[in-house]
């Protein structure tokens, strides 16, 4: 049971990430690839609140969100907005990549290169629970994200402003006919995204510590989880995060230690064969 | 004019100019009256500060001789030159200053293996003696790179320590856990060989650079019911491997290689979580141990240098390591009588043991911790049981020394 609570707590992290991509998707149809840095400079907002400021566990975590969110805006305006309109749509790609890049080198060079320890506020001894061994902090992250995932899947499918992101996804100049301010949903979408990955800067950052390369493997993993569960489906990247995080232990523990890499990205190939939507993602039709 | 003459000239100029840097040693000659020490390191980037203390460690052996009268009577001049640990680059810097003539007497390659690697063949090309810290077997090669010698014990000097304790305590099974990189391969390979030549059995566990929990690793390491864990990895891996170990409760006695050892554990984990951890450090470190009497003038003098602060994280071993590789060299033109590197390379090879203290600080104050008797088929220091020990996790201290319990 060890193995699963270590699987479910990897993954929640996965799973925070493909919220994130799937968040600024679904708006402002672009893929996000420095979102995994906004969450690791979450991580490290979260230290500078807790230990450097010494601000109990709240304040921290609003000093983390506010940060991030705004940090997810100035990209926003410099890396997305000046592409917009414009007929080459993998220009984002490459300036959010160029974003990302960016967010590495300026967090070494303000927080160092050495791992800092972010203090969650939570009991740090492990508990027994249903014959394996988990942290607190580790419950609280896996519950906060089921519910952050949860409740987002449902906002974007029953209230005005998810549906008007789905229908942005779908096509942006039919929704913008339509009436929605497609640009205010991506800049929106940006900042929530931000606010998301900046509020989970504690509990994350508690985890896996603040490390300026944290960023690089979380990146990779919350691609394979969004892709497994479906870009554009909140509960997919949810679902599809922690059963990345489930395989990786699992595959560590019984399949061979030096395989759980492996064994990931086979099951990844394995879904973009059989189902290429991903598990939760829905077919488009098109006429051609 | 056609301006193809003029193009014709300068691309021959362009093609001619790096090989000037490839020719022959008898090509050029280091200047008459001065001995040039080029030293290449990273001044920039992630092993900076590690390389700030070796360059004041030079510097001072360098002061300190000159105010001797120099090596065979010509006055010491340092270089330096930033390779940011990029092999590429530290290779093209090296030409560049080959090109201007004159050559170095003397190469400290770089604060990597795969950088002094890089570097070994154009200075073995050119006939220049090289000294470095870096590790790697592959450069232990006289036979490929007979001007290079080593001053930091290999890594499979540390393994001796080890199996001394498991032998103390009557282990029958070691089991390691280690990244599955070169480095963590290299270590696993160094220790599976001690553990199972001391009749143990091995066993081991890897993980990967993206793992952020080893709950997993070391649970099937546990199946296997060992008496000690060997622990391989730095920065967040090993944290997270100490974290994990904590979380499934098992405190099995655990001995971290010569990697794992550097690493601070006590600013990031609380001391319930390092309960039987042991790490690997070099016996003259200990501010116990007996000290090289010209050792605290050394240290004085590296704190009020502009590399000062940074003591407290290397420690003196590696400022150490700068001023015993021109020690070293010093002792060897000495011996020679003379600087030419076939001479010195013969020098080092039959290196006389120094009557009293040794120039050096490094081997302590009788000089029996690390014995530099290189020869003809070996090119690095040699080791005593006692040159290793394991003790508790701790930290540096003002002066440099380890100190166990000490973040």
């Amino acid at each position: 049971m060890t193995t699963v609570w270590a699987g479910l707590a990897t993954g929640a992290i996965y799973s925070l990430v493909a919220i994130g991509y799937n968040v600024v998707l679904l708006a402002s149809g672009t893929f996000n690839f420095a979102h995994a840095q906004l969450l690791m400079i979450g991580t490290f907002l979260a230290y500078t609140g807790a230990v450097t400021l010494g601000l109990p566990v709240v304040p921290a975590v609003l000093l983390a969100a506010a940060g991030v969110g705004a940090l997810a805006l100035l990209e926003e305006r410099t890396a997305i907005r000046p592409l917009l309109g414009r007929s080459d749509a993998h220009g984002a790609l490459i300036t959010t990549v160029g974003a990302a890049t960016i967010l590495d080198g300026l967090a070494a060079a303000l927080w160092g290169r050495q791992p800092l320890t972010v203090p969650s506020g939570l009991p740090d001894r492990p508990l027994e629970l249903l014959g394996g061994t988990v942290r607190p902090v580790d419950l609280v992250l896996i519950g906060l994200t089921l519910l952050v995932g949860v409740g987002l899947h449902l906002w974007s499918r029953h209230s005005l402003i998810g549906l008007a992101s789905l229908a942005s996804a779908e096509d942006r100049d039919a929704a913008s006919a339509r009436g929605i301010n497609v640009r205010l949903l991506g800049v929106g979408a940006f900042v929530l995204a931000g606010l998301i990955a900046g509020a989970f800067g504690l509990l994350v950052g508690a985890r896996t510590y603040a490390v300026f390369n944290l960023g690089h493997a979380l990146a990779l993993f919350g691609f394979v989880a969004i892709a497994i569960g479906g870009a554009g489906s909140q509960l997919g990247g949810l679902i599809g995060g922690f059963a990345t995080g489930l395989i990786y232990a699992f595959a560590a523990r019984y399949v061979g230690e030096a395989y759980p890499q492996l064994v990931v990205f086979a099951v990844f190939l394995l879904i973009l064969f059989l189902r290429p939507r991903g598990l939760f993602g829905t077919a488009l039709e098109r006429r051609v | 004019m056609s301006s193809r003459p003029i193009r014709f000239a300068m691309i021959s100029a362009l093609l001619v100019l790096p090989l000037a840097a490839c020719g022959d040693a008898e090509d050029s000659a280091s200047g008459g009256d001065t001995y040039i020490v080029y030293f290449t390191g990273d001044y920039s980037g992630a092993v900076s500060a590690n390389n700030a203390s070796i360059d004041a460690g030079i510097k001072l052996a360098a002061e300190e001789l000159n105010a001797k009268g120099g090596i065979d009577g010509k006055k010491i001049v340092v270089e330096t030159a930033n390779d940011q640990n990029d092999p590429t680059k530290a290779v093209s810097l090296l030409q560049q200053r080959l090109a201007k003539g004159t050559k170095p007497d003397l190469v400290y390659p770089g604060s990597s293996s795969a950088v002094s690697l890089s570097l070994l063949p154009i200075l073995t090309r050119q006939k220049i003696i090289s000294v470095g810290g870096t590790v790697s077997g592959l450069l232990n090669d006289p036979a490929k790179f007979p001007y290079h010698f080593g001053i930091s014990s290999p890594g499979k000097d540390y393994a001796p320590a080890l199996i001394k304790i498991a032998q103390e305590k009557g282990y029958q099974k070691i089991g390691m856990l280690y990244a599955n990189d070169a480095t963590g391969q290299s270590s696993a390979a160094i220790y599976k060989a001690a553990v199972e030549a001391a009749g143990m059995t091995f066993v081991e566990a890897r993980f990967e650079s993206t793992a952020l929990d080893m709950t997993s690793q070391l649970n099937q390491l546990k199946a296997e019911s060992p008496d000690a864990l060997v622990l391989n990895g730095y920065g967040t891996a090993a944290l997270y491997a100490m974290r994990s170990r904590a979380q499934i409760g098992w405190d099995i006695p655990t001995y971290c290689d010569q990697l794992s050892s550097g690493y601070p554990y006590l600013k990031n984990l609380r001391e319930d979580e390092l309960q039987n951890v042991n790490v690997v450090i070099s016996t003259v470190t200990l501010a116990t141990s007996e000290r090289h009497p010209g050792l605290d003038a050394f240290i004085a003098k590296v704190k009020a240098g502009p590399a000062g602060k940074e003591i407290t994280t290397t420690g003196w071993g590696l400022y150490a390591t700068g001023h015993d590789s021109l020690a070293l060299a010093s002792y060897a033109a000495q011996q020679a009588k003379s600087t030419d590197p076939d001479k010195v390379k013969a020098a080092m090879e039959s290196l006389a043991k120094p009557t009293g203290t040794p120039p050096w600080f490094y081997a302590g104050p009788k000089g029996d911790l690390v014995s530099f008797s290189y020869s003809a088929t070996n090119h690095f220091p040699t080791t005593s049981e006692s040159t290793f020990q394991y003790v508790g996790p701790g930290g540096y201290s003002t002066e440099g020394f380890y100190t166990s319990g000490k973040a």
